[in-house]
């Protein structure tokens, strides 16, 4: 059984209340940082943890947190970013949902680390019923006094306000975010200058996952030091694992990072194994971005060593061989599925989900949606293979966000790791035999 | 069409909510403000309720309009009372989403993107709600309802006939 | 220390903040690198994404590819902008766009001129390999506006248009809707551009780089590429225009990206209120009038009937029995010719221009504080403000490209205050509105300097070395009673409160006012305490301040400083000084009075005693301009001889003995000033309809006629002549002027001003002089038995009494003159909007159409005077500016009440 950090009184009842909350030791690193009243200090203390950035990308957090602009009478901002819409997450959802007080009380220690006197945490708008959950923690951290004016007679003014989204996956890309927080669509913004810089409103601003701060939690409790013991050379402490699709056990796993693959799919503490006794084909191991790898690359590295949950074991081999820890969203597929289905709704979704702002993503998400559409229903040629290939390399790197990239990876790891799929569909599309389980029905099209 | 105003107690809630942005910034209330406004005015946004909106936040109309357009879970057009969303995406589709699409083709004889004749109800076929590890699922106002099959998904149906509410996102626990 | 980047292995210096796009561009050309959505007027975007290139750390080292538009050199990196994988990408993306967009090239208005095509073939695209899908090609043309036109069927969603509305226009009407690949553009809710608050300022059309977006003079064809470079005619902005033209005929004009006053932006009057020049109505013959009809006749007749005349008239009444009223409309060179005309041929000090009915108290009141009775700071300036005042102006309507630079700020988040009783589009962005009752400037501007000294916001260094009066001007304002003030102004003390204190805390502070603050009794004194605002918070004399009369004629500003002025001569010198007399006789050669002539409204008096017999008119519609028309009329018929030059029969042209038939700015050459004093460039574009002369020929031949030699007119000679006598264009050269003028004091070795008043002021020190608030005599006479006020300001579609626009597609988007009338008012009277109000002044009644609006306050009312349909100055008053003789359009006494129809005007 691997240490928990984040979730370890998630079975306690009533531990999304602020009693049982408060009870269970709560607050006590807000009480902590204002009573040493030393802000720096708590960024060397995340420093020290070696914590990265829990939303995807992995940047490490104290990092970002040094590179916040400090202008004299400048407002700083702390951003949460709760807009969790990257396909195969939703972690981020059940930590709110169910230990609410866990982010309210990151987000208070954080924001006086950063000097920050008004915080926001963006939800996106799906998760309405969440909103309801954090609004009262927050009213209840109210009433307590762990936030308003002069908190706990420290002399720090904190005000938390959660922001509703409504139905965009850009917005968690973070200047996107920050657009919509404002009242805008959500285009991302061109960089420099970076949030840290010009955020919100024009001001220094933080926009950490709601992992990432709640992370801050325990590293402020028990020290830098101690979340560092935990994991594997730079990637530390634990992780929360979405795991879905073809397992036994499908649900959110804090893991300690460095915890072998084949023991987190396989495991009856995890995932459980694969559903029906069926064996593995392949996963998408951190969200729907990240490139699906096939069994044997999931399970070990292309040199053969066994792949363990760290950012750099999964990345081992580049794009060629490896992948990304990402958001942590675990997508097991198994030997009924098609690669090239599932494909389909990734590039269906970024298709739906770009902003519209760069030609390459705008028009390439769409072309990339068609083209695999033209192949599923049979209407596929050898060449749109190519194209296919072209367009994710016209995308990748290329755009003002990194919504491109993961528009274009899913799309190059299938054509890397399964391009007999597509040929299989091409050539014959008939012959490709739907497992009935899964979704067959041509004649319902979008209206 | 009765005139567009919400209710002082609405109004109250609205100022509360533009009170939290520093001055000048006002405009951040307006997707917050717009989720109450399709609550309060039949589940979505016509012109009038979105120049109501730039009226209270001292925007031009056309500021109101492109961010309405540009986010999904606001409906431009009317829908039917009870807006049932189906997420698609992976896990889901691994799971069987389009079987429950399909069924519910069958039970209600609306493709997504329809509404049935007596207004009721309307398909809607949505992307990645964060429901991945209780897949298939779909969403009824704020309400998520996960791990279906066949006869949740009836008993929902059935359930919101019988409650004739029109659902919103800014109600939980519509249907009990 | 210079640091230095690589594009394609040659070092070049790179300059701090600049992008890689302009770096390139710098160093290898403008074109090298290709792009779509990057503009000369507009932030880049990084949308596009075909500009870019591969950055490297070491020569051809590891490669990223970046947007190269958007993001700064970094120091010792190697640029490289055409290898092979750049290469690729842009050809992919290129062909990407292309997929959704119609390959009817051939047929395309801008065929052989779009940014597209230009760009599609740089990057060598042979073929399209997709397949058929969705796409937007059959999106329908809007062809609803009288000058706007799209066909969105062949955008690239690169956002130029809507950048161009938001950035430059600051209009708002063009935005994305939807999302990803249904994002799409959309004027206001999806509308037509007609049913849209559009303003046509057409900046979206010349952003578009296809012809997505455009005009109906499809202005971006490769047709017209034969280009003159000119100046706009229309207001005291001096935009730069690009006149094309095909065979000596205007076919479009558009904005230059290098003009520094407009930089590729103007209004719809400057871009596409142009077709009046070869309107059927033009005048192409002088005409007589005999027995009550006009006559064609020959310029030679027409000229000895003049000389005849005015001879005669001299010889029995004496030279003060004549005078004229010069044009703001015309150039530098012809208003000197006319005020020496008047001068040195006929002997008298009358003459006037139509500066006196705008802004002849600023001139008056700026040089009585400061010395220079001009613009003391640049427009561009608004760059590095923090804080704007704008006064009795409105911008957006009158000075449309100063007002959207004013709006942009605003919207950026500087501190903009508005005293004004509409509630101006400028106001609805404004951080404090004062909406004071009209005609009481003086009573808020009191109250404003009340607050700055009760707080101790004075700066009082700059008031001891640089002003003098201080101590009692302090004194006085601190007595000014607050409560009084406040009830006459209508406006809360506490909002007063908070702008003086906006104002006086601002770092830099700048003031813009208009017609607003000069068109009142007490005109001058407001326009003093304008500049004493400025004075006692320090703001002058540096950049990103001062006092800024946005000035309303084209070249109203040059018009004062050529001396057509009754007191001051060229270059503003008294004529009444001896030593000034005397050099102004030397220069001339001729014997000239040393008495003060009249002024504009002192002609009218001159006429009706019957002192006053020949009045020579260039291009102003006085008839339909000036206030109380009967009594205008009622002059004019006193006069033996009236002689009128313009372009249209007019209302004023109608009362003429003679009309002479002359050019319009787009037929002649010259000089312009601007409201910056900026001295600009009129280059001829087309040459003068047949029959037709430039107004500066016109009065040379008469000049000569009447035995005075004077050589042809042009610029060039003219502007010699003029440097030799006007001391602040000593250095102004006609072929130094170069494409963007000179601001004035010009030194001989050609160098020019920006800024005035950075070490002393003109007449030494700053002077501050009280002034304690008088109700003007319309309200202290009539306002009993006529409460309602009525004030007059313009429409953005229009000019002044609409002479020229009225014959252009202006007058399809605007066709009526409006009462803005509040609805508390409307409902008292029973006035629903378009309902005709009878208006009633103690001068007489006109009819105007309502709309019911709270741009105004109840008891207040404002209308326009576009259209002689209306003859609004019918209802004007005769108070006059005591010190300048401005009139007080601004304040009117009158009644109102629903008409049943049209009320004739007799």
């Amino acid at each position: 059984m691997g240490k928990k950090l984040l979730l370890k009184n998630i079975d306690i009842p009533g531990i999304s209340s602020y009693e049982v909350y408060r009870r269970e030791g709560g607050y006590k690193s807000v009480e902590k940082v204002l009573a040493e009243k030393n802000p720096e200090a708590v960024v060397e203390e995340v420093k020290k943890s070696g914590l990265r950035g829990r939303g995807g990308a992995g940047f490490p957090t104290g990092m970002k947190w040094s590179f916040l602009a400090k202008p004299e009478g400048v407002p700083r901002y702390l951003v949460c970013n709760a807009d969790e819409s990257e396909p195969g997450t939703f972690k981020d959802r059940y930590l709110m949902e169910h230990i609410p007080h866990l982010l309210v009380e990151g987000m208070i220690t954080s924001s006086y680390a950063l000097g920050a006197n008004k915080s926001f945490i963006y939800i996106r708008g799906e998760y309405f019923y969440v909103l309801r959950i954090l609004e009262k923690a927050i009213k209840e951290a109210y009433d307590n006094g762990w936030l308003g004016k002069n908190i706990k007679g420290s002399g720090f003014d904190h005000d938390l306000y959660v922001q509703i989204g409504a139905g965009a996956y850009i917005c968690g890309e973070e200047t996107a975010l920050l657009e919509s927080l404002e009242g805008n669509r959500g285009n991302p913004r061109i960089k420099p200058p970076f949030p840290a810089v010009a955020g919100l409103y024009g001001c220094p601003t933080v926009v950490n996952n709601v992992e990432t701060i709640a992370a801050v939690v325990p590293i402020i409790n028990d020290g830098g030091e101690a979340y560092a013991a935990i994991g594997v050379e730079r990637s530390t402490g634990t992780k929360l694992i979405s795991a879905s699709g073809h397992i036994k056990k499908p649900g959110v796993y804090e893991i300690e990072l460095g915890l072998p693959v084949e023991e987190f799919i396989f495991s009856d503490e995890y995932c459980g194994g694969i559903i029906n006794g069926r064996k593995l084909k392949a996963v998408v191991a951190g969200g729907s971005s990240v490139p699906v790898l096939p069994a044997e690359l999931i399970l070990k590295t292309a040199a053969g060593t066994p792949r363990i949950m760290t950012y750099e074991s999964l990345a081992d081999g580049g794009f060629a061989t490896g992948t990304m820890l990402g958001s942590g969203g675990f997508i097991v597929m198994d030997e009924t599925a098609s690669v090239l289905r599932n494909l389909h709704t990734f590039a269906r979704f970024y298709h739906h989900e770009s902003c519209g702002q760069c030609s390459p993503c705008r028009e390439g998400t769409r072309w990339m949606d068609q083209i695999l559409s033209n192949i599923l229903k049979g209407n596929g040629k050898m060449k749109d293979i190519e194209l296919l290939w072209d367009i994710q390399g016209n995308i990748e790197g290329k755009t003002i966000c990194p919504l491109g990239d993961a528009a274009a990876w899913p799309v190059a790891s299938a054509i890397r790791h399964f391009r007999k799929e597509f040929e299989e569909f091409i050539e014959n599309p008939a012959a490709v035999k739907d497992v009935k389980h899964y979704y067959s029905v041509n004649n319902i099209s979008e209206a | 069409m009765s005139k567009i105003t919400f209710s002082e107690e609405t109004l109250k809630t609205v100022r509360e909510i533009i009170a939290r942005y520093p001055e000048g910034k006002q405009k951040s209330a307006l997707i917050p403000l717009l989720h109450i406004a399709q609550s309060e005015f039949d589940g979505w946004l016509s012109p009038e309720v979105m120049d109501y909106i730039a009226d209270i936040l001292h925007i031009k109309p056309i500021e109101v309009y492109e961010v309405a357009s540009f986010y999904t879970m606001f409906n431009l057009k009317p829908v039917g009372k009870c807006l049932i969303e189906v997420c698609q995406t992976s896990s889901c589709w691994l799971m069987g989403a389009n079987e429950i699409v399909e069924h519910i083709y069958k039970r209600l004889g609306i493709k997504p993107g329809e509404t049935t004749a007596d207004g009721m109800f309307t398909l809607k076929t949505v992307e990645c709600l964060g429901s991945c590890g209780t897949a298939p699922m779909l969403m009824i106002g704020a309400d998520y309802h996960e791990n279906l099959t066949f006869e949740k998904v009836d008993n929902l149906i059935e359930k919101c006939r019988q409650s004739g509410k029109r659902s919103s996102y800014l109600v939980d626990n519509m249907l009990g | 220390m210079n640091q230095t980047a690589y594009i394609n292995d040659v070092a070049y210096t790179i300059e701090p903040g600049e992008t890689m796009l302009s770096f390139i561009r710098k160093h290898i050309g403008k074109s090298h690198v290709p792009t779509l959505c990057d503009a000369p007027n507009l932030d880049p975007f990084g949308a596009c994404r075909v500009c870019c290139v591969d950055v490297a750390l070491t020569p051809g080292g590891n490669m990223k590819t970046m947007a190269s538009c958007h993001t700064p050199v970094i120091a010792n990196s190697y640029i490289y902008t055409e290898n092979d994988r750049i290469q690729k990408l842009r050809k992919n993306i290129v062909e990407l766009v292309l997929t959704d967009h119609p390959l009817d090239c051939l047929t395309c208005e801008v065929n052989g001129n779009c940014e597209l095509q230009t760009v599609a073939a740089k990057v060598g695209i042979r073929d399209v390999r997709y397949p058929e899908g969705k796409n937007h090609l059959h999106t329908p043309k809007d062809r609803s506006h009288a000058y706007m036109t799209s066909d969105l069927s062949k955008c690239i969603n690169c956002g130029r248009c809507v950048r161009a509305c938001d950035e430059v226009q600051g209009e708002l009407i063009l935005s994305f809707a939807g999302r990803g690949f249904d994002s799409h553009i959309v004027k206001g809710f999806d509308q037509s551009f007609a049913e849209s608050d559009c303003v046509s300022c057409g900046a979206c059309a010349q952003a578009c780089p296809t012809s997505a977006i455009s005009d109906i003079f499809e202005s971006k064809s490769i047709n017209f590429t034969e280009k003159t470079r000119t100046v706009c005619t229309y207001c005291g902005v001096g935009c730069n225009l690009d006149v094309a033209t095909i065979n000596g005929k205007v076919k479009s004009i558009q904005a230059p990206y290098d003009a520094e006053v407009n930089i590729g932006h103007t209004c719809l009057k400057g871009r596409y209120a142009f077709s009046f020049y070869n309107h059927g109505d033009r005048l192409r013959s002088p005409l007589i009038k005999r027995n009550g009809r006009f006559e064609e006749v020959s310029w030679d007749e027409a000229y000895d009937y003049i000389a005849d005349k005015l001879t005669a008239i001299k010889a029995q009444y004496g030279p003060d029995a004549i005078g004229a009223i010069s044009s703001a409309r015309c150039t530098n060179e012809e208003n000197y010719l006319m005020q020496k005309f008047i001068r040195a041929v006929i002997g008298t000090n009358n003459v006037d221009s139509c500066a006196r009915v705008c802004h002849s108290p600023t001139a008056i009141g700026m040089q009585k504080t400061f010395g220079t009775g001009a613009a003391t700071n640049s427009i561009e300036e608004l760059e590095d403000t923090h804080c704007m005042m704008v006064i009795g102006a409105n911008p957006t309507s009158a000075h449309p490209v100063t007002g959207s630079k004013i709006k942009q700020q605003a919207m950026r988040g500087k501190t903009l205050i508005v005293i004004d009783p509409r509630r101006t589009d400028l106001a609805k962005y404004a951080h404090y509105h004062l909406q004071l009752r009209p005609g009481t400037n003086v009573a808020l501007l009191n109250m404003m300097l009340y607050y700055i000294i009760a707080e101790g916001l004075e700066a009082k260094e700059f008031i001891d070395k640089r002003t003098e009066g201080y101590d009692e001007f302090r004194t006085q304002v601190l007595n000014i009673d607050l409560s009084k003030m406040e009830e006459i102004t209508g406006v809360d003390r506490a909002l007063v409160k908070k702008a003086a204190i906006a104002y006086a805390t601002a770092p830099l502070a700048m003031s813009f006012h208009g017609l607003g603050v000069t068109e009142h009794f007490q005109g001058t004194y407001a326009v003093m305490q304008i500049a004493d605002l400025a004075m006692i918070t320090g703001n002058i004399g540096k950049k990103g301040c001062g006092v800024n009369p946005l000035r309303g004629q084209n070249n109203v500003q040059g018009a004062a400083d050529m001396g057509a002025q009754p007191y001051q001569g060229a270059g503003y010198l008294d004529v009444t000084d001896p030593e000034i007399h005397k050099r102004y006789e030397a220069f001339y050669g001729a014997k000239l009075p040393m008495h003060e002539g009249y002024k504009i409204p002192e002609m009218y008096d001159a006429a009706l005693e019957g002192k006053f017999k020949a009045l020579w008119l260039i291009g102003e519609d006085i008839v339909q301009t000036e206030p109380n028309t009967n009594k205008v009329k009622a002059s004019l018929e006193q006069l033996d001889l009236l002689v009128v030059q313009e372009i249209f029969m007019t209302e004023t042209a109608s009362f003429a003995d003679v009309i002479l038939p002359a050019a319009t700015f787009l037929e002649k050459s010259g000089t312009f000033t601007n409201g910056e004093r900026r001295i600009q460039r009129v280059n001829q574009v087309v040459k003068p309809l047949e029959g037709t002369k430039p107004d500066g020929q016109i009065i040379v031949e008469i000049m000569n006629r009447m035995g005075y030699a004077q050589p042809d007119y042009h610029p060039d000679t003219m502007l010699q002549e003029i440097s030799q006598i006007v001391p602040f264009f000593k250095g102004v050269k006609w072929n130094e002027l170069g494409i963007n003028g000179k601001q004035w004091p010009v030194k001989e070795d050609g160098t020019d001003t920006r800024i005035l008043h950075t070490e002393t002021f003109t007449r030494g020190k700053g002077k501050f002089r009280f002034k304690d608030f008088t109700e003007t005599e319309e309200i202290t006479t009539y306002g009993k038995q006529y409460p309602y006020i009525l004030t007059t300001n313009r429409e953005l579609e229009h000019y002044n009494a609409g002479t020229m626009t009225r014959r252009t597609n202006n007058a399809i988007i605007l066709s009526d003159d409006y009462l803005l009338i509040n609805p508390n008012d409307a409902v008292k009277h029973a006035i629903n909007n378009g309902d005709m109000v009878c208006i009633e002044s103690p001068r007489g009644k006109v009819d105007v159409k309502a709309r019911v609006t709270d741009e105004v306050k109840p008891g207040i009312l404002s209308t326009t005077f576009h259209f002689p349909e209306v003859m609004i100055n019918i209802v004007t008053s005769d108070v006059h500016d005591e010190h300048a003789k401005c009139p007080e359009y601004k304040v009117v006494s009158v009644n109102i009440r629903k008409s049943k129809g049209k009320y004739k005007v007799t």
